[in-house]
This record gives structure tokens, C-alpha cells and sequence, in this order.
């Protein structure tokens, strides 16, 4: 891999050829606001807050950072007051659009903005609003753990993300990266009765299983199988077991050694 | 049967000769699309049943379609050397006698549109004859419609049959490709493209050759390239008439790109709502796979390349080349950023290259003529043609295409001519959702990319929609918000939130329900969305609100600040069409139900309280609430004119007093009010606030009220007791009247403004303008309105045996009827056409009537004299010049002259405020003596100084100055008193609210009229009011649009 030297806001940095520059500047602490960046998943340039400004060594323009390369003598402005003024606008419809969702709340304070003027009136009781359609879970559930269990329905403003025809799906192996990488807390997941429900996609729910040895539900079945299929020397009597049935077993064993 | 050899190529281009000339008569159809919703179908199987019925030896078949829609189904007929003739407008009913025509070898003259002798479609060397003759059917260059065009990618479409490959190949088709691939090397062919400056017909307008570059120097295992054929645009429909007519010519220019680019495999992404393109072009994919031109090895050069056709389903953003490539690979169509663009990683991750319907089009004669020879057509930056669908309020619609650079008003005025019904082009709106809306100050602008763009629009794809002064353009702009909003593909917040709240904040003031700062949040919404926006969708779709806001913001704060929409788009802002024209708004609805219900005297106390002189407005009203009656669209407009005076003229003859509510007045509040000029303006003023019980005085120069009424209109339109019996009325209401003073010269404004709590101005227009002739100052020159107004004044005036009156408003139509009533010989010149004339319509025919000669196209050169006084004047015949902003032709007075002998002369070409005296008391004025007021508070640069009527407009309409006159008496109001007071002196009329299903009361009944014999020497009305009768049944013509549950 090639190392190139990028500026940011007329510091220069190194960073690896092709690399997305909003990750050079997370990893040199330049602060640049995203929701819808992850590191582990191909850029997608949806929640437009990290846009920048290309001021030399490229095609100069607003541009997202999370889809702009990283070439030798790039050089980015990361915050200025037409960038500020656009993150604030972008914020204002966020806060209108998720009015529940604490980290937009945040971010919009952060830009001094208190109060949406797009704001819709609710009724008391109304819905929670916290989703932002960054479409993390979805590209996390499909691209990363490959089970495609949530996609985006609808268009325009009456996109949502959820499970095939809001119907309970039987794809969900309750991994729950969705819910760990949702930027606004908005899946609701719960373990009852050794059952996962994921209540925001449809009331999916995935069967746990249970401790062949103390009982206890340790891990939703799916997700192990999905597991142990990269492992396939794995003793099938551990395969039974919680993880702290695990070590007794483990600490059993060698005690017995030792015997 | 490969085509591999240039002799066989010719031998099938001659086999498609002889179907184009089959040396018997030959009778083709228009049958794409367009032609068929307007019958051709039904056209065409009436020629196969009549030809077979006759047993007839002729070649039926079908063509595409040559622009024209508003005249289809066209119909071409050719014979052999004869011109090749098109019918426009065929019907069922006209197919026996052009088939007579035929048989007797003498078409028929019957909905000819036109004739072609030869047609070039322009690759080298085909030049069709058809042959000579039938000079008396106009040739096809001098149909205004086809006049200013220039086809070339259109150069085929309606004379070749789509449906057949060697028809095409008869007019030079595949002679490019087989050049391209035998003779040229692939960069030879990306040279030529960038040589002819080809930009991208999709409405980006990026370099073809560039982009073609790009894709061959990308580094794939495989190549695609992509026809865009999602053609989405609301109004436009270039690409379907494109592939409708001429399937052929869009695939070789794809199998050209592919070769030049290295692209095994094209795909035509095209939507499904056209399925006639579908069938054509999968039509001509099979022929030409058939004939080797598609498959392996095309042209023996060694080159493999197919095409496959991809459905879509109809999402306006699939348009989006990104989004295009997520639907064609199977996912939804959502765009992705860029870069990388799709010609480094396109379609499945391989390098692809995208060009819409139209760029492909021009391929092949590019390689057939060369860059050279395509760069001299068009701009400096825009080279070639663009094909246009010229929609909306346009009086001929229709696919047309120019050359770039050709100005916006030689693409309305000459190819659309002119708006709809004659009424005046309000603005364009180019581009479709992502364009803008253009107004007609800038229609001398070019059509193309930069113009465009410097104004704020689009070339866009080639939508072109025309609106006019029916169409709101904030509904407008919420239309294609709207439009934008639902085809988001809600990926990116901006776009997907940002819309849906512009498209709220738009409803919003649509329903009067908006607010100034409303307009500020949208201007910053917009440029938010624009710059923000991940795809073009996005940061194109706030445009037509930009420019809107930018053009016509005085609509949005007529919407927010006077809940008005003057279009009459919006229905919440209206009670019906008829109110919503009216200056004064009356309540026409309510009228004409109370006559309806036998409640004249109700009837007539719902008049007064709208307008203070029915009687008089009910004659010289120039009554917009009848151009803008719904009744129109069924057969004429209702008459509310005539009855509104009917009931007035009714009342006050059968001795009904004026009703109380009429005169009745509120408690004195104490404040005082000067109006000046007791014109229709200031009397109207004068009536409302003294009903508001202000004490109001108002000061004319002359001797009597009525202003403009009194001085500039004779007896014969508007008897002088009629007028004097409604201003006594207003006299009745408390108004006090101080005649014989000029403010500014036998008072002072100053003076006035600090005796009063408010001042109006409101002095009218009557200074004559120039005619800046030679020969002006002779004995025997009059202006129009001192004429009149010595006439009315009874004073001895005497025209001399002959007149010539100048000018083409009602004031030179009065003149000149006053004049012949005289007992002069008359005679009225006018510089532009008669249809330009500003005079209504029911004035210039009585005076025509009454015998008065109209000499139009003439402009006065010099005024003939002897010894100091008239004999003559010298005209010159113009010539229709080019097309000035209200989209009248501006006459180009010619070399030519004529000299009308005459010992009078009067002037009437318009008139000024006559408002010097004002001007010396400190307000300013305009250069044409006009005052420029606040349009929302009336107020001038003088503080309690207020101005209306037409010292602001310049010479306007007696009911529009009313309408100023009751706008100052509702904003002084407001001004002075704590609270809204207006609607205590409205009352609320009940009325039925039934509305019949069909339209009722038969044919408009017209005023009885003197006859023109009997109007000669005497000043008596010429019109007549209703009988009762008949006045009862032309109410119940009404359609009660204001009834809307």
C-alpha cells in the first residue's frame, strides 16, 4: 500500500492511498460529523454531514469525506462557515425528522441549534422518532453478516427500514450489529423466555439456546450455527454449552489432567 | 442474410427506395403515439377499407411522426413526380376525398398543410425527389411551424416507415456505420465526435467525446455501453418520438459508440409506459441482427457487439445514470456517489458508458458529414441541433427542433405561434422538474446550455412547458416539488427531508396560509438542498423554485400578503374565476343567483356593495371577468357584464331608490381624508371610506367628477346622466367635493398632507404623448383625449371633412366615432396588426359599423400642411418585424408610403399622467410621469402621501383604478383604526347554492344595439339594456364555480 500526504485545514497528514479521508481524520482526531459512516463497511455518502471542500490537489467542490480518496497532495477544508452553514441546515432536518433520537439532539446543539423550525406538531403519545435512514443496519445485516434480513421500503420521504412486507423474518440469526451500530439507539432488542425479539423489525424473533449443562440460554441459535460453521473441529460437546459452562468444562478437564 | 458487401448494402438501400417510391400512389399515416391518441389508427383502417372497397392500386403504410401535433393525424400522399403533399387534421370523413384526389391525379386541396418537392436527409448524397407542382399548396419551408426549424436528428421522422430497416437504408442509414467500421479507427471516430462538440442531449450537456475517451481508456474486462431512454420529464417527450419514428438511426449511432469505445454489449434502458418505442425498437433490433449489422462480426471488420433491451418500471430517478445502473443490475434504483464514475465502474463494477436517446442520434451523421460540418450549425459552446417538445399554452404544439442558439421567442412566436387562444406567454419553464421557469423579459435570450443556465433554468432533456397568465407559478413550482418529492429515491436527507418541507411550505402559502418568512426559509432551503443532495435529482429539483422566487416573488407575496391568487390556481384564495379577475372583486356569482331567484333589489344591494358605480362599469367595464368565465369552455361567457348593468340601469328607471345598506355610512371616526382626482380611482375611494365614516373631500381640476369617465368617454358609450346619477349617489354618502383646484398649483401637497390623516393621488392619465412626427404643430392636429374632452365639455369642436385618427386603444376608436358623428369622413391608421390592437373588441366593430375604415400596418412618416393647416398624411406600410416582449411583432415601417388626404389629424397613441405639478411637490416620479408606490400599501416616497390608478399603471382600465380606490380605502382603514372595520359595511347575501349537472340557459344573449344607420349625427347610447326576461335567462348560463362542495 502507497502512503500519500494530505492536508487537512492546511495540515498535512499521511494517510494510505484510496483511504476515505473522513477516516484519516477521525484517526488524526479532525473533527467531522457522520452518521452513516462505518469502518468496516464500503462508503456510502447518504447523511451528507461530512461534507468538505476540495481546495487543491483534486476536483475542487463540496464533496462528501467519506467517499473522497485520499491522493497524494489532496487538500481538504474540513469546517468553514459554508460548510458549518450546510451541517446545520442538514442538522435542522434531522432534528425535524428524529426529534427523539439523543444524538442528533447533540450534534445539532453542538452547531447551535436548539429547536428545528421544520419541526412537525405531534400528538402526545405519538410514535417514537429516532430513526435517520443512514442505513447502517441495513448495509451491516446485509453486507457484513450477509443474513439480509432489513432493506429500505418505500422512496422519497416515505422510506423506511425494515423487514419483507413488515412480516417477521425467519433470516434474522439476532446477531444484533444492527442495533450496535444504529447512530441514534433506535432498535428495540430483547431477550425473554429464551426467545431474541427484535421488536423494530416486525417482532422478529430468534430461538436462544439453552446450556445443555446449567440451563441458562446463552446465545440465539442461529448466530451460533452461523459461528460454529467457521469453526468445524470444534468439539461437539462444548458446542452445547454456555460460555461459562465452557470454562467449568475447560477447568474440569485440566483438573483432570493434572489428577 | 448478412450484409457484409457494399453492393448488397446498395441493393437493399434501392429495395427500400422502391417502397418510398413505388412508382404508384403512396398514402402514409403519422402513426406514432401522438397521431394515434388523435386518431390515425382509426384514419388508417378507413384508407385500407376505402382502398379495398375501390379496389384501388395504392402503397398504405405507416411513417412516424414530423412534430406537428396539434394538427395530427397528418397524412403524407405521394405520386409519382408529383410533391410529396402532408394532410393535416384527417379524419375519418376526409379519407374519400383525398382518395378522389388520387384517382384523378390532382390531390386534393382539402386540409392540405403543405408540400415537398425534395427532402434532404442530409447523410451524404440523399437528397430525395419527390417531384414539382401543386404551387398553390404552401411549401413546407414557409409553414410557420416547420419555418424556423433545422432537423437533423428529426431529418427522417414522419417520412420513413419505423417499422421497416430499409426504408431507413434508403434515406443513407447504415452508410456511417459501415464507414465507421471499414474505413475508421476507433479513436478516428472519438476524434470526430470531439471535433463536432457533441454535448450530452440528457440536459448535463457533458462533452460526448470526453466521455467516450474515458470509457476506452478504462481498464475492463468487458465494456457496456447504455441508451438512457428513461425519458421522465412531465410535458416531454423527444425520446419517444425519436424512437417511435426513427428506431434505426439510434441504434447505429450506439453500434458506432460501441465500436469507438470497445463495448461488446448495449443495453436501451427505456421505460415501460412506452410501448410503441418497445415494439419499434425490438422491431428493428431483430432486423438488423437479422441483416448482421448487430451480432458477430459486424462489416466482416472483426467487431461483435449486440443490444438488449431493459424495461423500467417508471421511477423518475432511474434517469440518474447511477440509480439507471442499480435498476438494470436487479436492485432498487437508488444513486450511488460519484466518483468512481460509471466509466471507470459502471454497470457490475465494469467500465460503462452512458448517453441519452438524443446524444446517440447524432452520431451517425456526424461520421457521415464530419465534426466540421456539424460545428456550423449552433453556438460557440452549443454545437447542432436540439429536438424540443414545445407544450402547455403554446397555440401549436409539438416536437420541433432548432439549432442551438435560435432565441426563445423565435421558438414561441414563429414555430408555436404565440400563446393559446391569443392570450400573452407568461413565462417558460425549460427542463422539467430539475429546470427552471423563464419570464418573458428574457424570451430574447438563445436557447442553450449556458444561456439557459445564466438564467437560472436548464437545457434539460428538451421540455419545453408554456404558461400564461392563468397559471400560478407558485403552484407551479409546488407542482414540480411535489413531482420531485414523490420521485426522491430517499437515500440522501436533503432531498428526501428537505422536499417534503419545501413541498409543505408551498402548500402552505398555495392556501394563503404562508407567511413572509416562509419565502426566507425556502431561500434558504434551496441552495441547502442544491449544494447538499447526493445525486442530479436533488441538486436540481429546487430550481424551479429559485427561479420562480427570483422572477415572480411578487406572486408569493401576493399569495402571502393579500391571500391572492391572481391566476386563479390556488382555489382556496378565490370565490370563482369571474371574482378572481374582477380589480373590484364583486361577488358576480351572487348576483347572478339573486337575479336568478327573482331578488333584484337584493341583487342590486349585492352589486353596490362591491362597486359603487354598476351602471357605469356595466357599459365601459373592459371586463376581464368574462375572458376568464369557465362558461367559455362550453360555448361563450356568461354576461355578467350586461346584467350587472341591467340591474342597475332596471332599478333606477323603474324608480327604486338606491338601497339604504348603499348609502348607509358608520359612526364618524373623526379622520380625514383628501383624495385627488375624482376619477374612477378616487371616487371609489371617496365612496368606501365615507361609508366608513371618515370625512372625505375630493379635489379635481375640473368642473365636474368622473375624471377619465366624464372627459374621455362620449355620450354614446356612456351617457353623461347615467354616470352623474351614481356619483350622486356617492355624493349621498357624505363626500365632499372641491372642483376647479390643481394640487401643486392652487394647493399645496404639503398643506393638504398636514390637514388630513392620508392623501390619495389618484389624477388619472391624460396627457396625450407625442407623436414625434414632422408637421405636428399644424392648425388641424388634435389629441384624442383634449378632443374628447372639449366634446364632452360641449365646447364647438369642428374636424373638417376628413380625419385620420391615429392610434389603435379605445380612446382613438372614440375619437374616431365622435368624429364621424361630427359628420367628418374617417379614417384610423394603426401601426401593427389589427389583432395588436389595444381597443376592445366590441369598439373597433362598431366603429367599423359605423363606417369607419381601419388602415392597419401604417405608420404616420410626416403630417402634410398648407399654410399652416392639414392637408394630408403621409403613412408608410410596415413590415411585421420581430417579436417584442408581449409577443406582438414590432412593424418595421417600410420604404413604401401612401398620403391619405385629410385636413384633420388626431393623435391618440396613448396617453401620461399629466403629473408635473405633483412631481414640483416633491414626489417622485417615473419617466413617463407615473409614480411608483409600494404595490402592497400604496404608500409613495411622501409620508401620509398614498398613489393609485393610472398615475401608477400609466393608462389602465377604468375597473382596474376602481380597484386601487378600494385597495386605499381598506389599507387606510386599517391604518387608522384599531380594528378591521371593513366587513361591517359587507353584508352577507343568501343564495342558492344548487348547481345544475349540465349547463343551462342556451346561447349568450347579446345586448340589443342601435343600428349603425341610426347612430349616424347623434350622440344617443348605442347599447341597449336586457328586457328583464332575457336577463333572467342568461343568469341561469352561470356555472357556479363558486359552489366547490
Amino acid at each position: 500500500m502507497n502512503t500519500v500526504k494530505i492536508a487537512l485545514n492546511g495540515k498535512t497528514y499521511q494517510a494510505e492511498e484510496k483511504e476515505p479521508v473522513l477516516k484519516v481524520a477521525r484517526r488524526e482526531d479532525v473533527d467531522i460529523p457522520a452518521l452513516c459512516y462505518h469502518e468496516g463497511l464500503d462508503s456510502y455518502g447518504a447523511c451528507r454531514l461530512c461534507l468538505v471542500e476540495v481546495t487543491g490537489g483534486g476536483r475542487p467542490g463540496m464533496t462528501t469525506s467519506c467517499t473522497l480518496a485520499a491522493t497524494e497532495g489532496l487538500e481538504v477544508q474540513t469546517d468553514s462557515s459554508e460548510i458549518a452553514k450546510i451541517r446545520k441546515g442538514l442538522l435542522e432536518l434531522y432534528l425535524a425528522q428524529a426529534p427523539d433520537a439523543d444524538y442528533i439532539k447533540e450534534l445539532a446543539a453542538q452547531y447551535g441549534i436548539k429547536k428545528s423550525r421544520f419541526a412537525r406538531s405531534r400528538e402526545p403519545g405519538a410514535p417514537v422518532q429516532k430513526c435517520v435512514l443512514c442505513g447502517l443496519c441495513v448495509r451491516i445485516c446485509n453486507e457484513a453478516i450477509g443474513a439480509s434480513v432489513i432493506s429500505f421500503i418505500s422512496r422519497g420521504p416515505e422510506t423506511e427500514v425494515n423487514s419483507p412486507y413488515l412480516e417477521p423474518s425467519p433470516k434474522c440469526i439476532g446477531c444484533t450489529a444492527c442495533a450496535d451500530v444504529c447512530p441514534t439507539d433506535v432498535i428495540q432488542i430483547t431477550d425473554k423466555d429464551g426467545i431474541r425479539m427484535v421488536e423494530t423489525w416486525s417482532d422478529t424473533q430468534v430461538a436462544m439456546k439453552k446450556c445443555s449443562m446449567c440451563g441458562a440460554y446463552c446465545a440465539p441459535e442461529p448466530l451460533m450455527d452461523t459461528v460454529y460453521r467457521g469453526v468445524p473441529d470444534l468439539d461437539e460437546e462444548v458446542r452445547e454449552l454456555c460460555i461459562k459452562c465452557r470454562r467449568r468444562l475447560k477447568i474440569r478437564k485440566f483438573s483432570q489432567m493434572t489428577k | 442474410m448478412k450484409l457484409s458487401n457494399l453492393d448488397y448494402l446498395k441493393q437493399v438501400k434501392q429495395q427500400g427506395r422502391d417502397k418510398m417510391f413505388p412508382g404508384k400512389p403512396r398514402i402514409a399515416v403519422g402513426y406514432a403515439s401522438c397521431g394515434i391518441a388523435a386518431g390515425a389508427d382509426k384514419v388508417y383502417t378507413a384508407f385500407e377499407a376505402e382502398i379495398k372497397r375501390r379496389k384501388l392500386d395504392v402503397l398504405l403504410t405507416k411513417v412516424g411522426c414530423i412534430g406537428y401535433c396539434t394538427v395530427e393525424p397528418l397524412v403524407n400522399v405521394s405520386m409519382p413526380d408529383v410533391p410529396l403533399v402532408i394532410y393535416h387534421n384527417v379524419a375519418e370523413d376526409d379519407v374519400p376525398g383525398i382518395l378522389d384526389g388520387i384517382a384523378a391525379a390532382n390531390l386534393s386541396r382539402s386540409k392540405a398543410l403543405c408540400r415537398i418537392e425534395s427532402w434532404d436527409h442530409i447523410t451524404r448524397g440523399n437528397i430525395v425527389q419527390y417531384g414539382k407542382g401543386f404551387t398553390d399548396i404552401t411549401p413546407y419551408a414557409q409553414v410557420p411551424f416547420f419555418s424556423k426549424q433545422h432537423k437533423i436528428v428529426l431529418r427522417n421522422a414522419g417520412l420513413i416507415n419505423p417499422e421497416d430497416i430499409e426504408e431507413y437504408m434508403a434515406v443513407g442509414g447504415f452508410s456511417a456505420l459501415h464507414s465507421a467500421l471499414t474505413t475508421m479507427t476507433p479513436e478516428q471516430i472519438i476524434d470526430e465526435v470531439l471535433a463536432a462538440g457533441l454535448r450530452g442531449r440528457g440536459g448535463a450537456g457533458f462533452p460526448t467525446g470526453q466521455k467516450w475517451k474515458f470509457a476506452r481508456n478504462a481498464k475492463g474486462d468487458t465494456k457496456y455501453i447504455i441508451c438512457n431512454a428513461d425519458e421522465g420529464d412531465p410535458g416531454a417527450y423527444m425520446n419517444r418520438n425519436e424512437m417511435e419514428s426513427d428506431p434505426c438511426m439510434l441504434i447505429e449511432g450506439m453500434i458506432i459508440g460501441a465500436y469507438a469505445i470497445g463495448a461488446g454489449q448495449g443495453i436501451i434502458y427505456i421505460r415501460e409506459e412506452y410501448p410503441l418505442a418497445i415494439k419499434r425498437l425490438q422491431h428493428a433490433i431483430k432486423q438488423m441482427q437479422d441483416y448482421g449489422f448487430l451480432g458477430r462480426n459486424i462489416f466482416n471488420s472483426g467487431f461483435d457487439f449486440d443490444i438488449s433491451l431493459v424495461k423500467g418500471a417508471g421511477a423518475f430517478v432511474c434517469g440518474e445514470e447511477t440509480a439507471l445502473i442499480a435498476s438494470i443490475e436487479g436492485f432498487p434504483g437508488r444513486s450511488r456517489s460519484r466518483p468512481p464514475f460509471p466509466a471507470e465502474k459502471g454497470l457490475y463494477t465494469q467500465p460503462t458508458n452512458i448517453n441519452n436517446v438524443e446524444t446517440w442520434c447524432n452520431i451517425p451523421v456526424i461520421v457521415s458529414r464530419g465534426g466540421g460540418w456539424f460545428v456550423q450549425t449552433g453556438t460557440e459552446k452549443s454545437k447542432g441541433t436540439k429536438v424540443l417538445s414545445l407544450v402547455g399554452k403554446i397555440s401549436q404544439a409539438g416536437l420541433v427542433e432548432i439549432a442551438f442558439g435560435t432565441p426563445i421567442k423565435a421558438l414561441l412566436y414563429d414555430i408555436g405561434g404565440g400563446g393559446l387562444e391569443g392570450r400573452q406567454i407568461k413565462a417558460v419553464q425549460t427542463g422539467g422538474p430539475s429546470g427552471g421557469c423563464i419570464p418573458s423579459r428574457y424570451f430574447e435570450s438563445a436557447v442553450d446550455y449556458e444561456s439557459l443556465a445564466k438564467l437560472g433554468s436548464i437545457m434539460g432533456s428538451g421540455g419545453v412547458v408554456v404558461v400564461d397568465e392563468d397559471t400560478c407559478m407558485v403552484d407551479t413550482a409546488r407542482y414540480f416539488v411535489d413531482f420531485t418529492k414523490e420521485e426522491s429515491c430517499g437515500k440522501c436527507a436533503p432531498c428526501r427531508e428537505g422536499l417534503q418541507h419545501m413541498l409543505d411550505i408551498l402548500t402552505r402559502i398555495c392556501e394563503g396560509e404562508g407567511t413572509l418568512q416562509d419565502i426566507e426559509v425556502l431561500n434558504e432551503l434551496a441552495p441547502l438542498i442544491k449544494t447538499a443532495s447526493l445525486c442530479g435529482l436533488g441538486q436540481s429539483a429546487p430550481n424551479p423554485v429559485m427561479t420562480t422566487l427570483r422572477y415572480f416573488r411578487n406572486e408569493y407575496e401576493d399569495h402571502i400578503k393579500e391571500n391572492r391568487c391572481r391566476a386563479g390556481a390556488c382555489a382556496n384564495l378565490y370565490l370563482a374565476p369571474c371574482e378572481n379577475a374582477c380589480p373590484i372583486h364583486m361577488n358576480i356569482p351572487a348576483y347572478l343567483s339573486l337575479l336568478k331567484e327573482d331578488k333584484i333589489a337584493e341583487a342590486y344591494a349585492s352589486i353596490l356593495q362591491d362597486n359603487p358605480l354598476p351602471a357605469t362599469t356595466g357599459r365601459v367595464c373592459h371586463h376581464p371577468c368574462q375572458i376568464r368565465c369557465r362558461r367559455n369552455e362550453v360555448d361563450d361567457t356568461v354576461s355578467t357584464r350586461e346584467v350587472h348593468r341591467f340591474v342597475a340601469d332596471y332599478m333606477s328607471e323603474n324608480g327604486h331608490k338606491q338601497p339604504k345598506s348603499a348609502t348607509r355610512t358608520l359612526k364618524k371616526t373623526g379622520k380625514k381624508i383628501a383624495i385627488v382626482g375624482a376619477g374612477p380611482a378616487g371616487l371609489t375611494a371617496a365612496y368606501y371610506l365615507a361609508k366608513l365614516g371618515h370625512s372625505v373631500t375630493v379635489y379635481d381640476s375640473y368642473p365636474e367628477a368622473g375624471g377619465m369617465l366624464a372627459w374621455g368617454i362620449p355620450d354614446f358609450r356612456l351617457p353623461r346622466e347615467v354616470l352623474n346619477r351614481e356619483i350622486d349617489f356617492i355624493k349621498k354618502a357624505g363626500v365632499v367635493f372641491k372642483f376647479g383646484t390643481t394640487i401643486g398649483k392652487d394647493k399645496s401637497l404639503k398643506t393638504l398632507a398636514k390637514a388630513n390623516h392620508a392623501v390619495f393621488l389618484a389624477i388619472g392619465a391624460h396627457k396625450e404623448m407625442s407623436l414625434q412626427v414632422k408637421g405636428e404643430d399644424l392648425q388641424g392636429v388634435l389629441s384624442g383625449v383634449t378632443f374628447l374632452r372639449d366634446v364632452n365639455l360641449g365646447k364647438d369642436v369642428s374636424t373638417g371633412d376628413k380625419t385620420v385618427v391615429i392610434g389603435g386603444g379605445n380612446v382613438a376608436m372614440d375619437a374616431a366615432r365622435v368624429a364621424k358623428r361630427l359628420g367628418s369622413d374617417v379614417t384610423i391608421v394603426y401601426r401593427r396588426e389589427k389583432k395588436d390592437m389595444p381597443a376592445e373588441e366590441e369598439e373597433i366593430s362598431q366603429a367599423e359599423e359605423e363606417g369607419i375604415p381601419i388602415m392597419t400596418m401604417a405608420a404616420p412618416e410626416r403630417i402634410l400642411g398648407r399654410k399652416g393647416a392639414v392637408r394630408g398624411l403621409v403613412v408608410a406600410k410596415c413590415e411585421p418585424g420581430d417579436y417584442d416582449q408581449s409577443g406582438r411583432r414590432r412593424p418595421i415601417p417600410g420604404k413604401d408610403t401612401v398620403t391619405i388626404e385629410c385636413d384633420t389629424v388626431i393623435s391618440a397613441i396613448g396617453q401620461r399622467p399629466d403629473s408635473d405639478f405633483i412631481g414640483r411637490c416633491g414626489i417622485d416620479l417615473q419617466r413617463d410621469g407615473t409614480v411608483e408606490v409600494n404595490p402592497f400599501t400604496l404608500e409613495t416616497n411622501i409620508d401620509k402621501v398614498y398613489a393609485g390608478g393610472d398615475l401608477v399603471t400609466g393608462p389602465d382600465t377604468v375597473s382596474g383604478s376602481m380597484g386601487y380606490g378600494k385597495r386605499f380605502a381598506q389599507i387606510i382603514d386599517a391604518r387608522l383604526m384599531p380594528q378591521e372595520r371593513t366587513h361591517k359595511i359587507m353584508k352577507r347575501f343568501e343564495y342558492s347554492n344548487e348547481v345544475s349537472l349540465e349547463p343551462r340557459g342556451g346561447d349568450r344573449n347579446l345586448m340589443p344595439m342601435v343600428a349603425p344607420e341610426a347612430r349616424r349625427g347623434n350622440f344617443d347610447e348605442v347599447t341597449r339594456r336586457y328586457e328583464l326576461p332575457v336577463a333572467q335567462v342568461e343568469v341561469t348560463r352561470c356555472l357556479r364555480c363558486d359552489v366547490k362542495e
